[in-house]
């Protein structure tokens, strides 16, 4: 292995406002490696990745290529350059054939831009580039298959594959498997494998899925709170205390107890969302006064079950049956003025709006927020604070407290709660945590929560969400011990569990 | 912290120091008397642009709708009020058949909740609904049958073209006796009532949104009722009490109905046309040009494509030349003194609307509830919505309130511009141009880029006489001043990047 450097960035920064996404991160990717991004959701990973493609100019820093400052160059002419890269979102042309999807990108590299009324089967060097792309690729015998028409797996390699069309010699994955259900994902990673390896390509792989990213790459860096937390091989990651702490947090809790009875009930809902079939079958019951959460991978379904409860996203079959109501098929603003609140993934907090006009958006009636003001207060100290402040001058943090108060504001019997320790620093979690359990001593709670510890000492009850359906469900002190079915359905979190049980 | 509204602070700095520097060399080359009259006319042209641009920007905003029937709305709103304030009898020959269908459509809040929970089979669900369709077409074709709209619409066609002006105490014509008007408005009002049947759904429990403000509800449909009766039984004497008031009041009058009447035609056309298509917006497009072909026709079938001329309203309309304002409003003259230049006086009152109507939209974003919501929508409805906040009747209200600004604006400038069918297409033009150069969606960009527009038109003119060069000069420099916004600021001066 060559130990030339390819790629290199210099001190970069990003902020989107008062949000600093990426900081002070320096990186060097040496020639033939499979070097992975890792961190837990909202680090700065994706960001990151954006800098180096050239999707977003940086605040500050700058990214070298080959020794050449290409801070500032357009993604299109770092494509020129050989930077390839796939998001996370799959970009294709869904009226071409594979064929042509490929060829197309093949083309775009090439020096015949301009001969438009030439037809492209007379080159005949893209053709044979193409054919040579999709062997490569697993994709032989779909070539005449217009894009549109393949699997959400195919799409990932025909991204793939028009990619190493422009013969690229840096490739960047942004969360290559985000989407794909649980058998798709050990092929396409045989593929990436493939193409990187086998063929001396170097590559930036951005991911979230610790199990993916072990078995693959040569070199590891960790982000936490858009700072580089650690950097090594796949051996030296896994055994860093730094990095346990940053995907685990230190938490500690006891587990509340209180008597059944269901206020809200999902029975076997199915949702659309466009042409795609998320939920295919999701049943979960909500005990009174008690936490429950959804568990299962990204892209499981859960956050759609929460919006489809709500009405955000109606489900097309199914009964919802809220405090004894029938309640789909309900417009969403008469759901949640039966009494639900709801703290949204992302946080979803009006950025032009000050905090208190946030709170404010949440009353229901004229004098909600004064009647809760103190409890809101009590939990987060910080927001009275900040009461006159934008919404965009608050840290990630800081609007999380925010979505959380807002749901607090009216009188709500149900909270639905979507991943509250999103990209917060392991403090914060530890204070969301108070927080949340403060606030079901008067309410139930539904929590949909990817940090597995938190979810796990916070919860009474658990469902777990795989490919858009309810898998099982039981009490959260069973599933602790059940190291099978945490292996099987919650993928990333295993390694999760384990590292806390030996810190 | 503070990048963001620094950068835009600057931006609006190096704006205004621009602005200020041009006018200055203006003020130098051109003399004082000639500056200040073209700027006065400047900022007349800036303020009718903001009513139209106001409206657009809006609806852009909040619901990413292109709406090219605006300019229709204008014009509209200036018939409208043209036809108030000249001879009422039009305006309200057609009121009470306006009023009676929507009374029977108001009667949706309170039959929905108890039409919903019947227990009704699935064909007789599907049934009802249609059946109730039926007859509300039969009953508005029975409603509108033989009704002499022609013959109204003629009785303020005093002046029929652009130089006479008309008599505002126009002779009253002959009117449909009351015994047999007083079917149109009935048959309508079932009419509505039976639109109202068929939205609300029977039987779909699904449907089923718990009542609240039932007795507000009552109370409201308890007015309309009587309003339409009131209407019906005294539309000749309405008509002759208002042609007998003051000529100011009576404008005054014809501002608030004209305003009115667009937020009636707002509600309609949101709620009818618009709302099925938000998630194909392009049809959208489509549909709003459309709507502004059928207004326009219409007028034009009712009208003729002549252009008429509204007489001013009697305070802006005597005479000689007011030196102070105290003078003015005393003598009601039609021009004022100001600096040295005699200016019409009723072209300070469009100034006037236009900055009035500035602050209102102001107070109305940054100090009540519904501007909160607003502006919250404007980021995300979907979270709006989440909060319990129905988003679609917020939609239905901004559309008809643009709708209305517009038709404010309409009625505003019919004294000073002809009233004429294609009176609102430059007006529109020229308010998507200031939406773009302010930035889609800000309020306070359409007024900056609202000013600068009308001020660039003004002195366009003027230098285009005074160096005899084509008048397109004056017209081409909006577009230039948008070329360079776009260029410098892609977003526009106050919009946001994508």
């Amino acid at each position: 292995m060559s130990n030339e450097i390819i790629l290199e960035a210099q001190h970069l920064r990003k902020a989107f406002g008062g949000l600093v996404a990426v900081d002070d991160v320096s990186v060097r990717i040496k020639q033939y490696n499979m070097h992975a991004i890792i961190g837990p959701n909202g680090a700065g990973k994706t960001t990151l990745f954006n800098l180096l493609s050239g999707t977003m100019p940086p605040t500050d820093g700058k990214v070298f290529y080959k020794g050449e400052d290409i801070t500032h160059l357009a993604p299109q002419r770092r494509a020129h350059l050989g930077i390839g890269r796939s998001f996370q979102i799959t970009n294709i042309f869904a009226n071409l054939t594979v064929l042509e999807n490929i060829r197309l990108s093949a083309q775009a590299m090439g020096k015949d831009n301009f001969r438009l009324l030439k037809l492209a089967d007379d080159f005949p060097s893209y053709v044979e580039k193409a054919a040579a792309v999709i062997e490569e690729v697993g994709l032989s015998g779909r070539e005449y298959v217009l894009a549109r028409n393949l699997a959400h797996g195919e799409k990932r390699k025909l991204e793939l594959g028009i990619m190493l069309a422009s013969d690229p010699e840096l490739l960047l994955f942004d969360e290559p498997t985000a989407g794909m259900s649980s058998e798709q994902v050990p092929e396409l990673i045989e593929i990436i494998k493939h193409v990187v390896k086998d063929n001396q390509r170097t590559a930036i792989l951005v991911e979230h899925r610790m199990d993916m990213v072990m078995s693959i790459s040569d070199v590891i860096t960790v982000m936490s709170q858009g700072k580089l937390l650690a950097e090594g091989t796949p051996q030296e990651i896994a055994g860093n205390p730094l990095v346990q702490k940053a995907y685990l947090g230190d938490l500690y809790g006891e587990l509340v107890c209180t008597k059944p009875e269901n206020l809200l009930l999902v029975d076997n809902i199915q949702t659309y969302i466009g042409q795609f079939h998320i939920l295919q079958g999701v049943t979960v019951e909500v005990p009174k006064n008690e936490i429950t959460v959804l568990l299962g991978r990204n892209g499981a379904g859960k956050t759609t079950t929460l919006k489809s409860i709500l009405g955000l996203t109606p489900p097309s079959q199914g009964k919802i049956i809220f405090k004894d109501m029938e309640i789909h098929g309900k417009r969403a603003f008469n759901i949640v003025n039966l009494g639900i609140g709801y703290v949204p993934e992302h946080r979803a907090i009006f950025r032009k709006l000050s905090v208190m006009e946030n709170l404010k958006m949440a009353e229901r009636k004229r004098g909600d927020l004064d009647k809760h003001a103190d409890f809101i207060f009590e939990l987060f100290p910080d927001l009275e604070r900040l009461y006159k402040l934008p919404g965009n001058h608050l840290s990630g943090g800081q609007q999380q407290m925010l979505a959380v108060a807002r749901a607090l504001v009216p009188d709500n019997d149900l909270l639905l709660i979507d991943e509250p320790s999103e990209g917060l620093a392991p403090i914060l979690i530890q204070q969301m945590m108070e927080a949340i359990r403060k606030l079901s001593q008067t309410t139930t709670v539904l929590l949909v929560e990817q940090n597995f510890i938190m979810a796990s000492q916070l919860a009474k009850n658990f469902y777990i969400i795989d490919d858009g359906k309810t898998v099982t469900n039981g009490k959260m002190s069973e599933l602790i011990h059940n190291e099978e079915l945490i292996h099987e359905y919650l993928g990333a979190s295993v390694r999760t569990v384990k590292q806390g049980d030996k810190a | 912290m503070n990048h963001e509204k620094r950068k835009q602070f600057i931006t609006i700095v190096i704006f205004v120091a621009i602005l200020a520097i041009l006018i200055a060399v203006v003020w130098r080359t051109s003399g004082t008397t000639t500056f200040v009259r073209t700027a006065l006319s400047g900022l007349t042209l800036g303020s009718l642009f903001f009513m139209v641009s106001a409206g657009l920007t809006l609806i852009f905003g909040l619901m990413h709708v292109l709406n090219f029937a605006h300019g229709s709305m204008f014009m509209l709103g200036a018939y409208i009020g043209w036809q108030f304030y000249t001879n009422p009898t039009f305006v309200f020959g057609i009121a009470p058949l306006i009023i009676a269908f929507a009374t029977g459509l108001q009667f949706l809040t309170v039959i929905k909740p108890r039409l919903t929970q019947l227990n009704l089979s699935e064909s007789l669900q599907n049934l009802l609904p249609r059946l109730a369709w039926v007859l509300v077409i039969i009953l508005v074709v029975l409603a509108i049958l033989n009704f002499d709209i022609l013959g109204l619409a003629n009785t303020a066609m005093v002046a029929v073209t652009t130089v006479t002006e008309s008599n505002p105490l126009a002779e009253l014509s002959p009117q449909e006796p009351l015994a047999r008007f007083w079917l149109r408005p009935f048959l309508l009002l079932l009419g509505g009532f039976l639109a109202a049947v068929a939205v609300s759904k029977p039987g779909n429990k699904k449907e089923y949104v718990a009542a609240e403000h039932t007795t507000r509800n009552w109370l409201l449909i308890g007015g309309l009722i009587v309003a339409t009766i009131l209407l019906t039984v005294f539309r000749e004497a309405w008509s002759e009490a208002i042609l007998l008031m003051n000529g100011n009041l009576r404008f005054v009058l014809a501002l608030f109905v004209a305003t009115g009447f667009g937020l009636l035609c707002g509600m309609f056309i949101e709620v009818l046309l618009i709302r099925p298509l938000y998630t194909r917006s392009f049809f959208i497009v489509l549909m709003t040009l459309g709507i502004s072909f059928v207004i326009k026709e219409t007028i034009q079938f009712l009208w003729t494509p002549l252009a008429y001329k509204m007489v001013r309203p009697p305070l802006f309309a005597a005479p000689g030349k007011a030196e102070t304002v105290a003078d003015w409003l005393l003598n009601s003259n039609a021009t004022l003194d100001i600096f040295g230049v005699t200016f019409p006086t009723y072209r300070l009152f469009i100034i006037l609307l236009g900055f009035l109507m500035f602050i209102f939209i102001t107070l109305l974003m940054t100090k009540t509830r519904l501007g909160m919501v607003i502006r919250a929508g404007v980021q995300d409805p979907e979270m709006v919505e989440a909060l319990g906040i129905n988003v679609r009747s917020m939609f239905t209200f901004v559309f008809a309130l643009g709708i209305a600004m517009a038709a404010l604006g309409g009625i505003g400038a019919a004294p000073f511009i002809p009233v004429q069918p294609l009176m609102g297409d430059q007006y529109q033009m020229q308010g998507f141009i200031t939406v773009v150069i302010g930035g889609m969606g800000s309020y306070v960009g359409a007024f900056i880029g609202a000013l600068t527009l009308g001020l660039a038109r003004a002195f366009g003119d003027y230098y285009a006489l005074k160096w005899s060069l084509s008048t397109a000069v004056a017209e081409a420099s909006t577009v230039i001043i948008m070329v360079i916004v776009l260029l410098v600021k892609p977003s526009g001066l106050f919009g946001k990047k994508e």
